[in-house]
């Protein structure tokens, strides 16, 4: 819970200050979604709504559009696949199809909600951007969370063990 | 008892006996003679002796220097942090005279600072979230300027102790807004650009680059007269029935580390 709630807070304090041509980083979805195709989706699942409800709740946006968008986005993002994605254009494909998934998402439930949202070629290109960028990162991110894994079930057999 | 009192007596007796013969007599040229004997034993002591003294000395030197060392290297952390804090003490001066200067302006609004602690998480909007709650003052629909009176948005959540402001540059945000010299009306509507424009703007009336737009209370939104931003461009073409104005904000909203919320203002309730 207290990652969970460091990567809403990063999010809101450091990273929407980041941008880099009009991309930004989504944080929250990168390590939901590299974490999801460490384990399982239905743990991408569970990251997905608790992520996405904390950034609803430091976000203007209409209450549970991150939640919805973000859950949704990274289950389909890793579902189907075997546990431990290896390749790392796998892994950058799969966070890019999250990020334009979650895109979308994050718009179409503002229109629903009779938000304005602005459409114009600026939105997909900035969707798009996003897309390469969390995918560019998102190698590093699984490798780093691969890491953190094999150690919580290094830990966990040693104390089967005892 | 006896022995002592005589050995007493005889070293005095023997002292003064040296004393006589070294100070008064012939002997004195024996004098000198010792010492020139003795000098050459004192040069060899003496050397090294002060060798020692020397190091004796250094040694001595090097706690001073080193205290005196530690002494300059405090007072060099101490002066960087007054270096570094001079222009965080710079900022807040400006700061506080614009609020000086904007209390002066316009006496009527009572406001409560607030630091500007979160942004919005995406880009899909534009908010800010504030250190100030519903335990301060704050309400919904409350305006938020900036210290120099530009309006920045209005609170549209209010938690205990935080709240959740719109911007102004925001895609869902209008305000009823006029033109400070002509006084042509208008809506002022957030862009994705992070400009503004206006629109509705009556093809009869007269803007010009540079021209300051103000918020002009109707609707009931937000207080009159709140400074929205500048015109940097107007379209306008005669077949069309309104003209319209691209208005970029007098603040970095992107950047602002403080607020003032206004709360004695709050938007009639409708319900």
């Amino acid at each position: 819970m207290v990652v969970i709630a460091l990567l809403g807070t990063l999010q809101s304090v450091l990273v929407s200050s980041l941008s880099l041509g009009g991309a930004r980083v989504d944080l929250a979805l990168l390590v939901v979604v590299c974490w999801g195709l460490v384990r399982d989706h239905r743990t991408a699942l569970a990251w997905g709504l608790l992520s996405g409800l904390t950034l609803d709740l430091l976000s203007v946006v209409p209450p549970g559009t991150y939640t919805l968008a973000l859950s949704v986005s990274a289950v389909l993002a890793t579902f189907g696949l075997d546990v431990g994605v290896e390749g790392a254009p796998m892994q950058a494909g799969a966070v890019a199809f999250a990020t334009l998934c979650y895109r979308a998402l994050l718009y179409g439930i503002l229109l629903a909600s009779g938000v304005a949202v602005g459409w114009d070629l600026s939105l997909m290109g900035e969707a798009f951007a996003s897309a390469a960028l969390n995918g560019l990162l998102a190698p590093f991110v699984y490798w780093f969370l691969h890491g953190i894994n094999k150690r919580i079930h290094r830990d966990l057999q040693r104390e089967l063990q005892f | 008892m006896s022995t002592r009192l005589g050995s007493l007596v005889l070293a005095f007796g023997a002292g003064l006996l040296i004393l006589f013969v070294l100070r008064f007599t012939p002997f004195t040229a024996g004098y000198s003679l010792g010492i020139d004997a003795l000098a050459p034993a004192n040069g060899l002591i003496a050397g090294p002796w002060g060798s020692f003294q020397d190091l004796a000395r250094t040694v001595q030197a090097a706690g001073e220097l080193k205290a005196e060392n530690d002494r300059l290297r405090a007072e060099v952390d101490r002066l960087t942090q007054a270096v570094v804090r001079l222009p965080e003490l710079e900022r807040e001066n400006a700061e506080l005279r614009a609020q000086l200067a904007l209390k002066q302006s316009q006496p009527g609004y009572v406001w409560k600072q607030a630091a500007v602690i979160g942004r919005e998480p995406s880009s899909v909007m534009r908010g800010l979230i504030i250190n100030l709650g519903t335990s301060d003052g704050v309400q919904v629909g409350m305006a938020v300027i900036s210290s120099n009176g530009s309006l920045v948005g209005r609170v549209v959540r209010a938690g205990a102790s935080a709240s959740q402001v719109l911007l102004i540059t925001d895609v869902s945000s209008s305000v009823s807004a006029l033109v400070q010299s002509t006084r042509a009306h208008g809506v002022v509507n957030g862009q994705r650009s992070g400009s503004m424009l206006m629109n509705y703007i009556r093809q009869g009336e007269t803007l010009k680059t540079g021209d300051k737009v103000i918020t002009s209370g109707e609707g009931g939104t937000f207080p009159q007269g709140l400074l929205i931003g500048e015109v940097t461009d107007v379209r306008q073409i005669d077949i069309e029935m309104f003209q319209e104005a691209k208005v970029d904000p007098l603040v970095d909203l992107d950047r602002l580390e403080n607020v003032l919320v206004i709360t004695n203002f709050r938007p009639p309730r409708l319900d």
